[in-house]
């Protein structure tokens, strides 16, 4: 009783795979014509003042009146950079440190429920952050420094903002140190402090990097923050508690108001926040997928 | 020697306990300053006076339609997408590959920029002016990234033996996706809709230039309407006096963060009991 | 005790196509007409060989096992058959497999449907994440079988093939990754089954299971004779020795899988032909 029905071995495959294939690859190709769509929207729009006003300017004017004709972005670029630098000086070693805690010198379920608290933290809105900086932070730097809105509420509201990407980065790099390095620490004798240091975050110190960096590229996008706390005045800083005016906090500013030439520089800003942050990203790519050896 | 093996080890347990003050602080401020205004009446009432009385109900209807056309687009393309890398992940096609490197690039633009972006098309270009099907479109390009990056995870932890197994069967590439692979990817599907609807909550700069300010009920998805976080905005920056409902809404913010967090939790949790792991 | 079966003749014989006359170097002792003729096949992985010129008459209803050490091509050669090899990235195949007379790597043949035709077992088993009950009626949904009615019948009658009606006839919409290893392995014999292929193809059926359930499986593979035609991968000899009417030695040859003899069961074991044979069997090399 062996059945063959070898007839049916030439039956057609069912349409229902040919469909799927079609529908997976028409969506796909949308979705790399998404990134192709805001590129040349924006170039677009930016075009006007490339093509009128041209790039130099951008780079080589004292200060941003762009009803004026002068289209500067240096004090805004130095503002948004030193925001970031700072936010990173605050928020890099507390994160490791946070992270080296959660690791090496806490138990398992204090660790993962911190790391949870720190996901939980990282979803908080920034204009959250940005009210609380309001109304908490500006006063409170104000009673000695006014006016408070200034770089270091910026920096420090978004130390807070970038705090829990970096913790949690770091966590992973180290908790993907092969253990044989640690084993072999150990059986040299070696301090657990001394492990920590000079083993394992040596070990990590690719992938921290990377968290870092990326953290960078986020801190200098962001928006709300730098809108609600730092003072929207364009001037190079000389102070800490200077008001200042972030690249990103000038667009979502004067976009409500903007025409003409005018809106185009906005969006020429833009392209420069995007290169910005790419070249970022790129680099904590190649940290990445650099060296993996410790 | 000794001193300096103890001072410098504190250093850790310090970072720890610095995240944790912080963000409790922030917590504990929103709390005690929002708490007192949060009330039932609240939620259900229109805000009055640009919002220094009354309550945020057609705000929160306007957040919830941004979250339903953000999702509706980005879950399909997305879950198409994800499909795509993870099946050709092993062949190395032009097209997959493309399209991880643009997402991962479109993962990390600023969302000023897409404020931007969704200004200029879906406002202007396509003439849909300030409205929720603006804002909801361009939340669903931010949130694509991070959905497909999660639903790809998800399914290219699925088992090999399964996929084999389902091949060796000869079922057809479209049920084999539908009765195995999806199923056993929802987990990681639910993590990146959670992720993703977070995402969209918290957006603030593309919302104010693409589905606008106004503040009453929005007639349709064509109208313009103001988001939970654009108005938090609204009341701390632009309205004096109106602080104490700032507070309050940032406090339905991350509540219902909170809970969709939770649920996300509880939903992978239950989802995984059904799955009994091989022992 | 092997009754000879008729195979009905494909109705598609309408043009001019004939049998490819067999190899010269065939092997071939069945005299019944063979369920799955192999002619110099050889399979290479992105240029490097690794099983060349296997030439072999599968019997029809007939249990075969393949035997040989690790990394010979036995498992290469079994994906073969039901053109799973194609599944591997940069796998070329050369050579004929026919099914029946019917050449399964033709243009013409769609694999899904070959597949359908050629039940496959695996060495881990493989059940998908599901309960028992959907495990067993999404093969029979995929060809068509709607009826309520129907499904189960068909679920009925497979389990208790596979000797699974009585331990499982009452949680059949419990997961099946709630079973042992052994109700596993069967359970995958049992979806493989569903399908009423004309073949079933077992690759090492009970190498990860304990010597319990593999005595089970193993009783349950000789059940299969003269139902199907069956083709298993084994390294314990001991077992092809118990299953099998006829038997494949593979070796590895030049850095290239081999097939080195083949025959009956009783033949190999007692009066091989080749030195390696005869070696491998009593364990001087392996």
């Amino acid at each position: 009783m062996i059945s063959s029905k070898i007839s049916t071995l030439y039956l057609s495959p069912p349409r229902s795979d040919l469909w799927l294939a079609l529908a997976l690859r028409l969506l796909a190709a949308s979705g790399v014509a998404l990134l192709a769509i805001i590129v040349w929207c924006l170039l677009g729009e930016a075009w006007t003042v490339f093509s009128g006003v041209g790039v130099g300017h951008f780079l080589t004017d004292a200060t941003w009146h762009p009803t004026e004709g002068t289209f500067g972005l240096a004090p805004m670029a130095v503002a948004s950079i030193a925001s970031s630098i700072g936010a990173l000086l605050i928020a890099g070693p507390v994160g490791v440190g946070c992270a080296v805690f959660c690791k090496y010198y806490c138990s398992p379920v204090w660790s993962s429920a911190l790391r949870q608290l720190l996901a939980l933290f990282g979803g908080i809105p920034s204009v959250v952050f940005g009210f609380w900086g309001l109304v908490v932070l500006v006063p409170l730097i104000a009673e000695d420094n006014p006016p408070g809105a200034s770089l270091l509420a910026g920096s420090l509201v978004l130390a807070m903002m970038i705090l829990p990407t970096v913790a949690l980065t770091a966590h992973a790099a180290l908790a993907a140190v092969p253990s044989h390095f640690l084993v072999a620490g150990h059986a040299l004798g070696l301090r657990r402090g001394t492990i920590v240091l000079k083993v394992a975050l040596v070990a990590a110190r690719n992938g921290i990097l990377a968290g870092i960096v990326l953290s960078l590229g986020r801190a200098l996008g962001e928006t709300m923050a730098m809108l609600m706390v730092s003072g929207n005045i364009v001037q190079v800083p000389t102070s800490a508690f200077d008001s200042v005016r972030s690249l990103a906090a000038n667009i979502a500013l004067e976009m409500a108001y903007a025409t003409g030439t005018h809106r185009s520089a906005l969006y020429a800003c833009g392209i420069a926040l995007i290169l910005v942050v790419a070249l970022s990203t790129l680099v904590a790519h190649r940290l990445t997928t650099g060296c993996q050896r410790g | 020697m000794t001193n300096r093996y103890r001072a410098s080890e504190l250093l850790y347990p310090l970072a720890a306990a610095m995240c944790v003050v912080a963000f409790g602080l922030v917590l504990f401020s929103l709390f005690k300053n929002g708490a007192a205004y949060l009330s039932w009446d609240f939620l259900v009432q229109e805000p009055a006076r640009s919002g220094r009385q009354g309550g945020i109900f057609p705000i929160l209807v306007s957040t919830g339609l941004l979250l339903l056309v953000a999702m509706v687009v980005a879950v399909p393309s997305g879950l198409a997408a994800a499909i795509l890398l993870s099946e050709v992940t092993r062949k190395g096609n032009l097209l997959a590959r493309t399209l991880g490197v643009s997402l991962d690039i479109l993962a990390g633009v600023p969302s000023i920029v897409y404020g931007l972006f969704g200004n200029a098309f879906f406002c202007v270009y396509l003439g849909m002016g300030f409205s929720i099907l603006s804002g909801g479109l361009t939340l669903a390009c931010m949130v694509l990234p991070i959905f497909v990056r999660a639903a790809e995870s998800g399914f290219t932890a699925v088992q090999e033996d399964w996929r084999l197994g389902a091949a060796a069967l000869g079922m057809s590439k479209f049920s084999t996706l539908v009765n195995i692979l999806l199923p056993a990817a929802t987990p990681a599907i639910t993590v990146g809709l959670v992720l993703g609807i977070g995402r969209a909550l918290a957006e603030t700069a593309a919302l104010i230039y693409t589905s606008g300010y106004v503040d009453r009920m929005p007639d349709s998805l064509l109208d313009s309407g103001r988001a939970l976080s654009v108005h938090i905005y609204d009341l701390s920056m632009n309205v004096p006096g109106a602080e104490h409902n700032a507070y309050a809404s940032a406090l339905v913010l991350i509540l219902l963060l909170l809970i969709i967090n939770g649920v996300a939790s509880w939903l992978a949790e239950h989802l995984l009991h059904k799955r009994i792991k091989r022992s | 005790m092997n009754s000879v079966v008729e195979a009905p003749l494909p109705e598609f014989y309408l043009d001019d196509r004939t049998v490819a006359p067999v190899a010269d170097r065939h092997l071939t002792l069945a005299p019944q007409p063979a369920a799955l003729s192999v002619s110099r096949l050889g399979v290479s992985y992105a240029g490097r060989p690794v099983l060349k010129d296997v030439s072999i008459d599968i019997a029809a209803g007939h249990i075969t096992a393949l035997i040989g050490p690790s990394g010979c091509g036995k498992t290469t050669f079994l994906s073969c058959l039901n053109r799973m090899i194609e599944l591997v990235p940069g796998s070329q195949v050369t050579g004929q497999v026919r099914l029946h007379g019917v050449d399964v790597y033709d243009d013409a043949v769609v694999p899904l449907m070959l597949r359908r035709r050629m039940g496959m077992v695996f060495q881990k088993p493989n059940p998908f994440p599901l309960s028992i009950r959907k495990n067993l009626q999404m093969p029979l949904r995929e060809i068509g079988v709607r009826n309520r009615g129907d499904l189960d019948d068909r679920v009925e009658r497979v389990l208790r093939d596979v000797g699974l009606w009585k331990e499982v006839c009452d949680q059949l919409d419990k997961s099946a990754l709630a079973l042992s290893g052994g109700q596993q392995q069967r359970l995958c014999i049992a979806r493989a089954l569903a399908l009423e292929p004309s073949t079933v193809l077992l690759d090492e059926p009970c190498s990860a299971l304990d010597p319990i359930s593999s005595g089970a499986v193993e009783d349950l593979i000789t059940q299969l004779r003269e139902r199907y035609t069956v083709v298993v991968v084994t390294h314990n000899l001991a077992q092809a020795r118990r299953i099998a009417d006829e038997v494949a030695l593979f070796w590895v040859q030049e850095g290239c899988g081999a097939l080195i003899e083949f025959g009956p069961s009783q033949k190999l074991f007692c009066q091989p032909e080749h030195r390696l044979t005869c070696e491998y069997i009593c364990g001087m090399r392996g």
